[in-house]
């Protein structure tokens, strides 16, 4: 077991317990990280046209009256969590020989997910309440374009993995919730990066 | 809320620091937990010894750790800049820009096994295919609407 021929495509591999999985895994991950690196592209544009607007505010209120950053800290915290318990939800797919431990992972993964998506929607509730809805200015439009983005790519890899469980639960773990759980992976672990990204330029930016 | 940065109190911060520190040794104290369950799964492992098994599982745990770890310390530490303003406005951005890439690297190591010299080429080629387009459009919209807004004024 060569390491060098075990590393193949972006993310976990599974492996030579999983040979179900193997002649697929390659091609299909592939294409979805073609998908990632497109979706990588839309949002760095979207991060360029804010480092523009950032300075835009029309008379109204900027970054620093704005951003809250304990609730950004808890946002952040919760992200980084759920990318490591995802993590673990691999390994569980990987190693253990009964679901229970991949489903309980991608359980506390969602409940963090639902931690992060609750602050951010308070966050935006609170920019609308003090007046700087989407339409108020350049730097609102463009805050408004970027973070719910990912909020709803967040969002949209919640009900994939509840989608997940629910092909767990009537399959059981079969090729197809193999293949899925990877590629969830990727996704997941993508979107902590453009996290990353979103509370350094817009966040720590904004603050700084 | 308002007031930000600078009207924060002392206590204000602790609790924050604290809820850093504990945001920081959770994934630490699951990962624990999850090795002591772990044992019988490597017992009717359908390939190789079991003992190989348990090596790899330890290995490929621990890079998660270390990866997650190393990403809380990468945040706290901007947080904690911007937080305290530590630095110049010149310098902090250039601090948190840094790190940002230093985590995104971890992030790409650590959770994405994104591993240069074992990395299959057609990933590779596709990363810096990706980033060659991010940074001349991403640069370039930059640069443009830059241009045009020097010019309204």
């Amino acid at each position: 077991m060569s390491r060098a021929k075990d590393v193949r495509h972006p993310g976990l591999r599974l492996g030579e317990g999983h040979p179900d999985v193997a002649a697929d895994a390659e091609e299909m991950n592939f294409g979805f990280w073609v998908f990632l690196m497109s979706d990588a592209i839309v949002f760095a544009l979207l991060f360029a046209t804010y480092a523009r607007m950032v300075s835009s505010v029309a008379g109204g209120l900027g970054p620093e009256a704005l951003f809250d950053l304990k609730s950004i800290t808890i946002e952040t915290a919760a992200l980084l969590a759920s990318s490591f318990t995802f993590g673990m939800a691999s390994l569980a797919l990987k190693y253990a020989r009964s679901p229970r431990p991949l489903v309980k992972w991608l359980c506390v993964t969602l409940l963090l997910a639902a931690v992060f998506l609750g602050f951010e929607l308070h966050d935006f509730a609170h920019m609308i309440a003090m007046g700087a809805g989407p339409s108020r200015s350049g730097f609102a439009s463009a805050f408004f374009a970027l973070v719910p983005l990912h909020g709803l790519h967040v969002l949209a890899g919640c009900v994939w993995a509840i989608a997940l469980m629910a092909q767990i639960a009537i399959h059981g773990i079969d090729k197809e919730v193999k293949l899925g759980v990877q590629r969830l992976g990727l996704f997941w672990h993508f979107l902590d990066i453009v996290w990353v990204v979103i509370f350094t330029v817009v966040y720590l930016g904004g603050l700084a | 809320m308002s007031g930000g940065k600078k009207a924060v109190g002392a206590g204000t911060l602790v609790r924050r620091l604290a809820i850093l520190v504990v945001a920081a040794l959770l994934p630490a104290m699951f990962a624990r937990r999850r090795t002591g369950t772990r044992s019988l799964a490597g017992s009717t492992g359908s390939h190789g010894r079991p003992e190989d098994e348990q090596a790899e599982y330890r290995r490929e745990l621990g890079s998660y750790v270390r990866g997650v770890s190393l990403a809380f310390v990468l945040t706290a530490i901007p947080f904690a800049l911007v937080h305290w303003s530590m630095l110049s406005h010149g310098w902090l951005l250039v601090a948190i820009g840094v790190l940002a890439l230093v985590q995104v690297v971890v992030h790409f190591r650590f959770f994405l096994h994104i591993d240069p010299p074992n990395q299959h080429t057609d990933d590779l080629m596709l990363i810096l295919f990706t980033s060659l387009i991010l940074i001349a459009m991403a640069g370039g919209t930059t640069w443009i609407l830059t241009d045009l807004a020097a010019r309204m004024h």
